[in-house]
């Protein structure tokens, strides 16, 4: 079954090239037919994977169907330069590559009445897949940000054309933060697979000597520890995808901009690059180093909720309120994350870090849902009144009931209500990271009253009271607007009522990792 | 099999039921149904004075109206819908939505059945009938599913049926089906008639999880699920027309958005409790956490507590975040009698009780001060707006949080939750008795300013008269069931000792006497012989043709009075010692829960009567102390505070504009102008250094490669210099 995962990684982007080929409806089609078989084979991955051998699967160490094979090995006198064409898939990656694979086909369906140079448009999506895929299925460093390059490029255009009317300042914006971030990454990289050995850049390889990168290098006089530098270094560029405050402010001008499908992606499954970076690379490679400033991480992430929390409240535009709920509720990621890897009671908290951990983990999955069906939610409104200015509305609640229907359900969602996704994944945050960093969580937890009053305001501003007249032409969203809508909805509901099959597939790789942090707290 | 095994299925009924109309009636009735044209045309909703989304078609409305953001933009709207008056005499419900409420009348009556068979089977303590012995003392537990296991810590989805549980169970199950069944003939021919159906089933699936749940996990689900349901009910008719300025009558869809907001701040409280007693002990159980939490630190533990109640603060509608309530009247007048009156505001009640022997026995004293304080504060302080509302519904919703504050009392003044509880089963009748009694007043005439009423007790005597057995025991006037619920709050104050509780409550009485006679009088009587109930002049001073509302509407009020009615009289036969054995899992308790005829018990009925004398005096034979009250120059402030609800709401929105808003804006400010000005100012200085340094035309790409890779190499390099990793 080794070929699964390459297929899925690669089918996208050579339909993408082949769809050019052909007139534009065979075109569409492709794509939509593409996307779905790569949907139903990252299913068939994930439940293959989830009925295997239980004890084995899921962590970075032990890779089931996973590819390696040598690449690029330049030796340069002792040096060593080596890429390995290395793919797989754990339990922190596989639930990404499902939401990837499911929220490409509902963009693709969700772009369906788009006509401006349209295939043009569906190749670079298909592309912007192949570079995520890559992303979340690379088990080499070097690949890894080989792959987090390249979905840039075809972001970047998919902004800067189909996009709104400051979509050039925008989607530069979105590039150079994007480009200054990964270039301390990239430092970063090099700096790790040198100071372990420079002989392989595989995760196999950092995860088995994470617990004993330790030491410090001297700095202008003074000593910094390694880690640190290492994590900051790795950080920067995770912290700016994630987005973590204060370097948050590409997101809301790229959200805007960003055609609906674009702006579904962005939310769903680029944000989670970031966090996923900042699980797999700096908690397991470089656990001391995230140790060390898991306070004040915590901090930030408060911060991040409470900050994207208030931002929400007082914009105009659907949009750009859902880009700065996004701000708010990846916070809950990075908070999950600073509680696992916080010293404070060595091994004795272990079952709280994991459930942070798993929460934290979780948290990227839902909010990728959730906040999808909120960018597919405001483009279904958006493509009826071209507009997006919550207070212009008014009472349209009455004309759209379908809408109003699946919207107040991804609010819901989003809010944290239970029975829906997203209080699953809170839920286990708060509860693991409270015992590991108190005073950050009650600050965070206080998000969950201002997000509810952003959300509902909104609804109440655009959607209830009476109708305004202005809008009476309105009509209700056709059936192929709602699809993507109820698909998410039906995704959750089902993690909301019933979270264990995702959480057992989670679990095994936080172990993995959690060995490795709690390992390096003991060296510490 | 026995019926407690089965538990499962009292909530998987009106599940079931919400489902089938979801996708089945209603999916029907919108297919079945012409297609509305784009522009809806003004259609008469069977004399429904603007309920139909159409309405709003046909008001005046400007387009410049709406770039306001106000509310107030609105007032220009015709008067006919404001105020939420739910037109004369119904309308017609065709056959879908009719079988919608018939599948939800259904589906709770074998709720509300099965809960009497599970009663049954905890009162057949020897197994004589169940083969099931000594379930009262043990209860039962019930295992679900998991949602999942980390470690040792355990998120699972168990219910949990005790004899608490029991209570709650016929309470919720018996109070719906009623209200149920009445709201056929209050929202009949309603265009939301079948959604409403879908929200109410909703309410009591998640009620019914809420009293089931074992653990925090479960009961927490409840409790936001009740949330929903609340705001999707009180906002059942969003698309009416804002009330005219100065109108008592509240508007739904800004009062949704204050009632689950307003809760989810004491949630706040709520959830840090649930996590500080989770790390402490590792378990949400709630029989786990009873042994456990004995070892945690007893501050700790006195804090988390305190910090679980601000929760039922908020759900219940304790001062300081009892705002949402009375807004909460917005919705349809069934909703109030089951949501805002008889179940959900009583879960915070519920949390307490469930939470009960940790409270007593093992937080220390400070947490159920807390609780007894902020309860017989809340209930003088409703009480004392009561007294000036002109808005039928108003007057009720501040009795209700006035009544619940009397619960959280009663618990914690006693030794047993028993008092608290036997308060909240009895209110959960008459208190949805008043507001269904007071909804059937609505559905007659159209209106709910008293001022507008009077003299109905000749049209409408079956209202009238269940309306006055609940009156009665809201004033625990005996024999009836308010009686012996509320004095023994009283008495028991002042047992223990407490008479700063004890005066409050006693006061309260008093006032809460006067200011339900007060409605009664201005309803249903007037000045004149009899007080004007029956015979002499007609009383009546709207413009309506008020008459008796349907049978399937005074049904349920006349079960509910008999309920009223018979559990006081029960009481002679010592109904609520019975009661206080049930709910301490068959155990006699010391506690006379039983009012002893002694001179505290008079003293308790004495402040009753005084109240009732005296707003017989003033609103029957037109003493005119309300009058003087108002307009003295003295008092006059202090009945403006007292109508305007002490400047509360006010308070809370000046509180949201200038603190939250403001800080929220100063958020965005930051990001747009200190953030984004470094961000674009270092963008302008690189461009300004390319121009400098620019030789070659290059492509994008080019671009991408240089800056990746150069950046990467610069920073390494300063990275590998600064550090001297390379020297090593």
């Amino acid at each position: 079954m080794q070929w699964l995962l390459p297929v899925i990684v690669f089918a996208p982007a050579i339909a993408g090239v082949a769809l050019l080929l052909f007139p534009q409806r065979p075109a569409k089609l492709i794509a939509a037919g593409a996307t779905l078989a790569v949907f139903l084979l990252s299913l068939w991955l994930y439940f293959g994977l989830l009925n295997g051998s239980a004890t084995t699967f899921g962590d970075v160490l032990h890779p089931q169907w996973a590819v390696d094979e040598p690449w690029i090995n330049i030796a340069l006198g002792t040096f060593h330069f080596r890429v390995d064409y290395a793919l797989g898939a754990d339990g922190l990656s596989m639930p990404m590559i499902v939401l990837n694979a499911l929220l490409t086909f509902l963009a693709v369906v969700g772009s369906w009445h788009i006509d401006r140079r349209i295939k043009f448009y569906l190749a670079l999506i298909l592309i912007l897949e192949t570079g995520v895929m890559g992303v979340f299925a690379a088990f080499d460093l070097f690949l890894f940000i080989l792959f987090w390059e390249v979905e840039l490029i075809p972001m970047f255009l998919l902004i800067g054309i189909w996009g709104g009317a400051r979509r050039e300042y925008a989607a530069w914006k979105f590039l150079i933060y994007t480009l200054v971030g990964s270039s301390f990454t990239l430092a970063g990289i090099f700096l790790i697979y040198v100071q372990t050995g420079g002989q392989s850049a595989t995760y196999q390889h950092y995860a088995s000597v994470a617990s004993q990168l330790t030491g410090s290098l001297p700095l202008f006089g003074g000593s910094v520890s390694l880690p640190l530098v290492l994590f900051l270094l790795l950080f920067a560029g995770f912290a700016v995808k994630i987005p973590m405050w204060p370097v948050h402010t590409w997101l809301p001008d790229a959200h805007t901009e960003a055609p609906t499908a674009v702006s579904v992606l962005l939310a769903g499954v680029l944000l989670k690059m970031g966090a996923y970076g900042l699980i797999r690379i700096c908690l397991g490679f470089v656990p001391q180093g995230v140790q060390e400033i898991a306070p004040l991480l915590g901090i930030v992430a408060a911060i991040n909720v409470l900050w994207g929390a208030g931002a929400s409240m007082v914009q105009h535009d659907m949009k750009k309120m859902i880009a700065y709920a996004s701000v708010s509720h990846m916070g809950y990621v990075l908070l999950g994350v600073a509680g696992a890897a916080a010293s404070v009671g060595g091994a004795s908290l272990l079952d709280f870090r994991q459930a942070a951990l798993t929460g934290a983990t979780l948290q990227m999955f839902t909010h990728g849902a959730i906040t999808g069906m909120l960018f597919f939610c405001v483009g279904v409104l958006y493509d009826k009144a071209h507009t997006r200015e919550i207070d212009i509305f008014g009472g349209i609640a009455t004309r759209m009931p379908r809408e109003i229907t699946l919207y107040s359900i991804a609010c819901f969602a989003s809010l944290g209500l239970p029975a829906l996704a997203g209080f699953v994944a809170e839920y286990l945050v708060f509860t693991g990271t409270y015992a590991l960093l108190p005073a950050q969580t009650v600050f965070a937890v206080f998000g969950v009253v201002l997000t509810a009053g952003y959300l509902l305001w909104m609804l109440r501003r655009s959607f209830f009271g009476p109708l305004n007249l202005k809008w009476r032409g309105l009509t209700d969203a056709t059936l192929r607007e709602a699809f993507p809508l109820a698909a998410l909805a039906v995704v959750i509901l089902f993690v909301g009522i019933y979270p264990q099959p995702l959480v057992d597939l989670i679990t095994p790789a936080m172990q993995q990792t959690l060995h490795t942090v709690v390992q390096a707290l003991a060296v510490h | 099999m026995t019926p407690v095994d089965l538990v499962w299925l009292v909530p998987a009924l009106p599940l079931a039921a919400m489902l089938i109309i979801f996708f089945g009636t209603r999916m029907v009735e919108i297919a079945v149904q012409p297609r509305p044209a784009a522009v809806p045309a003004p259609t008469d909703h069977g004399g429904h004075g603007g309920h139909g989304p159409a309405d709003a078609a046909t008001t005046p409305d400007t387009e410049a109206g709406h770039d306001a953001t106000d509310q107030t933009a609105h007032t220009t709207h015709g008067a006919a819908a404001a105020g939420g008056g739910h037109g004369e005499h119904g309308g017609h419900t065709p056959f879908w939505p009719m079988l919608s409420s018939i599948i939800g009348v259904s589906a709770l009556l074998l709720s509300f059945a099965l809960s009497l068979l599970i009663l049954w089977q905890f009162l057949d303590v020897n197994g004589d009938v169940f083969h099931t012995k000594n379930l009262i003392a043990t209860g039962k537990d019930i295992h679900l599913y998991n949602w999942f296991t980390i470690g040792s810590l355990n998120y699972s989805i168990d219910f949990r049926v005790d004899t608490l549980t029991v209570v709650m169970l016929l309470v919720v199950t018996g109070v719906s089906t009623l209200v149920h069944l009445y709201s056929i003939g209050y929202m009949a021919g309603d265009p939301g008639y079948s959604r409403f159906y879908i929200e109410l089933a909703l309410f009591t699936v998640a009620m019914l999880i809420l009293v089931l749940g074992a653990n925090f996990l479960v009961l927490f689900i409840g409790w936001e699920l009740v949330g929903l349901s609340s705001y999707l009910l009180v906002g059942f008719w969003f698309y009416h027309n804002p009330p005219p300025p100065g109108s008592e009558v509240p508007y739904p869809p800004p009062a949704q958005l204050k009632a689950f907001v307003t809760t989810r701040l004491g949630d706040f409280g709520f959830l840090i409790g649930i996590l500080i007693l989770f790390t402490a002990t590792g378990t949400f159980n709630f029989i786990e956490l009873n042994t456990k939490t004995q070892a945690m630190d007893k501050g700790l533990l006195t804090l988390a507590m305190i910090l679980v109640f601000c929760g039922a603060v908020g759900k219940s509608a304790q001062f300081p975040l009892h705002v949402w309530l009375p807004d909460a009247m917005a919705g349809p007048t069934p909703v109030s009698a089951l949501i805002h009156a008889a179940t959900m505001v009583a879960a915070g009640v519920y949390l307490v009780a469930r939470l009960f022997p940790i409270y007593e026995g093992v937080a220390g004293p400070q947490a159920l001060a807390v609780v007894g304080y902020t309860g017989a504060f809340t209930a003088l302080f409703a009480a004392t707006i009561a007294l000036t509302q002109n808005d039928i519904k108003g007057v009720l919703a501040y009795s209700t949080i006035s009544q619940l504050g009397y619960m959280f009392a009663g618990l914690a003044v006693a030794d047993t939750n028993t008092v608290g509880m036997y308060h909240l089963f009895t209110h959960a009748f008459f208190k949805a008795l008043l507001f269904l009694g007071s909804g059937s007043v609505i559905h007659a005439i159209g209106a709910q300013d008293m001022r507008k009423m009077g003299g109905l007790a000749r049209f409408m005597p079956w209202t009238a008269g269940t309306i006055l057995v609940a009156t009665l025991a809201i004033s625990g006037i005996p024999p009836f069931s308010g009686f012996w619920s509320k004095d023994p709050i009283i008495t028991t104050a002042l047992e223990k000792g407490n008479y700063i509780i004890y005066g409050l409550t006693l006061f309260t009485a008093f006032l809460t006497a006067f200011y339900m006679f007060r409605l009664f009088i201005l309803t249903f009587g007037g000045q004149g012989s009899f007080l004007g109930l029956w015979g002499g002049h007609d009383q009546y001073r709207g413009d309506a043709h008020p008459r008796e509302s349907p049978r399937v509407m005074t049904f349920p009020l006349v079960v509910l009075a008999l309920a009223t009615i018979l559990i006081g009289l029960a009481g002679f036969a010592g109904f609520n010692q019975g009661f206080a054995w049930f709910l301490n899992h068959g155990v006699n308790v010391d506690f006379p829960v039983a009012p002893a005829l002694d001179a505290n018990t008079f003293i308790g009925v004495g402040a009753g009567v005084l109240g009732i004398l005296l707003a017989i005096a003033v609103y029957g034979y037109g003493l005119r102390l309300n009058v003087a009250l108002a307009s003295s120059a003295v008092t006059r402030p202090i009945y403006r505070l007292l109508y305007r609800r002490y400047f509360l709401d006010e308070l809370y929105l000046w509180l949201i504009r200038v603190v939250v808003l403001g800080l929220s804006n100063l958020c965005a400010l930051f990001d747009a102008y200190v953030i984004d000005g470094i961000v674009n100012g270092s963008a302008r200085a690189v461009r300004g250094l390319g121009n400098i340094t620019r030789r070659s035309e290059t492509g994008i790409l080019q671009n991408y490669g240089a800056a990746i890779f150069g950046g990467a190499m610069i920073i390494l390099i300063l990275v590998f210099v600064a550090t001297g990793a390379i020297g090593r």
